[in-house]
């Protein structure tokens, strides 16, 4: 695969996609789509069971490239893509983690927030800064309130206010924060918390976790035993029979 | 493979380009038909007399909030009589009468085509046992052409839409361009109703409606000539091992009475299995699941389309046609799929090149699936 905008580094047990090639740390259409081929490669070959997103030491990334988006008039596809590039990332079967140095800006923070799990360098700042560019927030304020809670969610995305790595731990937007020296040892161990999930068990948690937010108890409990009994058939769970109430039809 | 090596094919074009010229008979109108009479879940019970605090909780806290019936007039203690079998019986043919010919009427009216231009009728039922069968009383009734091809399928349950869409294709197919094919599924669930006040049958009362689709179906002269979506192929899996989990008992109810038996396991089963089939008839033609735009799946119940979702990896949305055929008319048997179908059909988001799955499921255990091209 030709990759010009990012670049992948893949071992057997950890693929890392490097976003620092970014023209300015922004995302235009190629990036998006390099991203996109790069989601389909791993999900149909890679064996390969973390995927880790990172940018330079300055900047995670400062979200999307929006002149190139719309040069002459506005082409409202190029969200979808991301959107779209956005929801394989939330369906892909791997653990997914977001390494986050310096700047993280935008929609940026969409693609952090979409991971499973998210570790930043003590001198990390956020921004939901989409107002100020006269644009709206995508995947972040479908997510963030999840995170942080409505309140403090409104805050950051209607201030556009920058953010330390601190701020972000306290909020439960990130979840460990390291010096600068002891990111890659943060890496290892994250990593290593995650080693002994089953993927699809991991990816059907990430599944049920979400939907949490979006659908009542009734709802939620159908699709619950409905993963639980595909978790416990798997050839390599261990299995028992799920029981349920007659009533749940 | 790495990544290097790796090449990004664009399997949806991929498969364009390999059946580019090829005709495919086309789905060229659907039409869905009801009982005039539609009832919520908390008349049903009403109507039916039921006392029992576990079985009114089980129609209380369904998904479904109404479904058509053809329910007898109640008495003056509002409560509808016990049927006979003979009712019973009568009522199917009746209402099959009655639904055949509306829904014919609509699907062929979109057409500004007569009931005498139709070359074959395919016949759907499963909530009754008629002989002759319905397509003899539909052909009589709707004064169709007295040399019409007729197929009667039975027997096959709620997964039987997708098999007679096969039949009815290969038909189309094998007449060449412009023989013209209909397709009815017709099913009068009520007709196979038992008023006990157990909770499988409750569980059966509570989940079956009474509805009709009619499909007519034309292969094209020209390949390039779209009036509807193609159907490209089909994948069927029959797990006899499940065999008993969803199946008639027409012994062990004193009135002999048709009578269905669903396994609380059933939802589960086909989870477990319907990755096999959607897979198989995806790999029939190197297709990915991304690839795929639309799924129509059969509104078997909600534990069902539970299970479907998380085995597939599919969200509401994706189903969403689905999901109001279930809350607004309950499991109409065969001909669910295609009331999900004609909404999907009906909001016109569906672009030429769209790619769609139809899945539906029965007794047997039977899993069938069939892949559309718009």
């Amino acid at each position: 695969m030709d990759l010009q905008l990012i670049h992948v580094t893949e071992t057997d047990v950890t693929t890392i996609i490097h976003l620092d090639k970014l023209d300015k740390g922004l995302v235009n259409l190629k990036a998006i789509s390099e991203l996109t081929n790069v989601l389909h490669y791993l999900e149909d070959e890679s064996k390969c069971k973390f995927v880790i997103f990172r940018g330079s030491k300055k900047c995670f990334g400062y979200g999307l490239d929006t002149e190139k988006f719309y040069p002459e008039k506005i082409d409202y596809d190029g969200f979808r893509k991301w959107e779209a590039m956005l929801r394989s990332l939330d369906k892909l079967n791997k653990i997914t983690i977001a390494v986050i140095e310096g700047d993280c800006f935008g929609a940026a923070v969409d693609l952090a927030l979409t991971c499973d799990a998210r570790i930043v360098s003590d001198d990390a700042k956020f921004c939901h800064d989409e107002m100020s560019k006269g644009m709206l927030p995508g995947q972040t304020v479908f997510q963030l309130g999840k995170f942080c809670g409505l309140g403090k969610m409104l805050e950051l995305v209607q201030t556009g206010k920058v953010y330390s790595a601190a701020e972000a731990l306290e909020l439960g937007i990130v979840n460990a924060v390291y010096d600068a020296a002891g990111i890659e040892d943060g890496i290892t161990a994250t990593t290593d918390k995650y080693a002994s999930n089953d993927i699809n068990i991991h990816m059907l948690t990430r599944r049920l976790s979400k939907e949490a937010y979006s659908i009542i108890y009734d709802n939620y409990i159908g699709g619950y035993l409905a993963a639980q009994h595909r978790v416990l058939s798997l050839p390599d769970a261990e299995g028992s029979d799920v029981t349920e109430d007659d009533e749940i039809i | 493979m790495s990544l290097k090596e790796y090449t990004l094919i664009d399997t949806k074009q991929r498969f364009l380009d390999a059946i580019s010229g090829n005709s495919y008979p086309q789905i060229l109108s659907v039409a869905t038909a009801n009982p005039p009479k539609r009832y919520s879940q908390l008349e049903v019970i009403d109507l039916f007399g039921t006392k029992d605090i576990k079985i009114r909780k089980l129609f209380k806290k369904s998904h479904i909030k109404g479904r058509y019936l053809y329910l007898p007039e109640p008495g003056e203690n509002g409560i509808i009589r016990n049927e006979s079998n003979h009712d019973l019986i009568t009522k199917h043919l009746n209402g099959s009468i009655e639904l055949g010919t509306k829904v014919t009427r609509r699907c062929l009216s979109q057409l500004d085509m007569d009931v005498t231009e139709v070359d074959h009728v395919v016949c759907v039922t499963s909530t009754g046992l008629l002989l002759p069968g319905v397509s003899a009383h539909l052909v009589k009734h709707l004064k169709f052409r007295n040399n019409i091809q007729r197929t009667d399928i039975v027997g096959m349950g709620c997964s039987a839409g997708i098999p007679s869409l096969r039949c009815a294709t290969e038909s189309a197919s094998a007449g060449g361009p412009g023989k013209k094919v209909l397709l009815l599924c017709i099913e009068i669930s009520s007709s196979a109703y038992v008023n006990y006040e157990t909770i499988q049958a409750a569980v059966v009362n509570s989940l079956f409606g009474d509805g009709a689709t009619a499909l007519l179906l034309e292969t094209q002269k020209d390949s390039s000539t779209s009036k509807g979506p193609q159907i490209i192929g089909f994948e069927s899996r029959i797990l006899t091992d499940h065999m008993d989990m969803l199946k008639y008992d027409m012994f062990e109810n004193e009135e002999n009475k048709i009578s269905l038996i669903l396994s609380k396991e059933l939802p589960y089963i086909i989870g477990n299995n319907i990755e096999g089939v959607l897979y198989g008839l995806l790999d029939k033609y190197g297709l990915k699941k991304r690839d795929i735009s639309h799924w129509v799946v059969h509104a078997g119940g909600r534990k069902v389309l539970e299970s479907i979702k998380y085995n597939l990896g599919l969200s509401n949305i994706d189903i969403r046609h689905t999901m109001v055929v279930h809350e607004e008319y309950g499991n109409m048997s065969s001909g669910s799929v295609f009331f999900s179908f004609e909404r999907l059909t009906k909001e016109k988001v569906a672009k030429k090149g769209d790619l769609g799955v139809l899945i539906s499921m029965g007794p047997g255990l039977a899993i069938e699936s069939c892949l559309l091209l718009w």
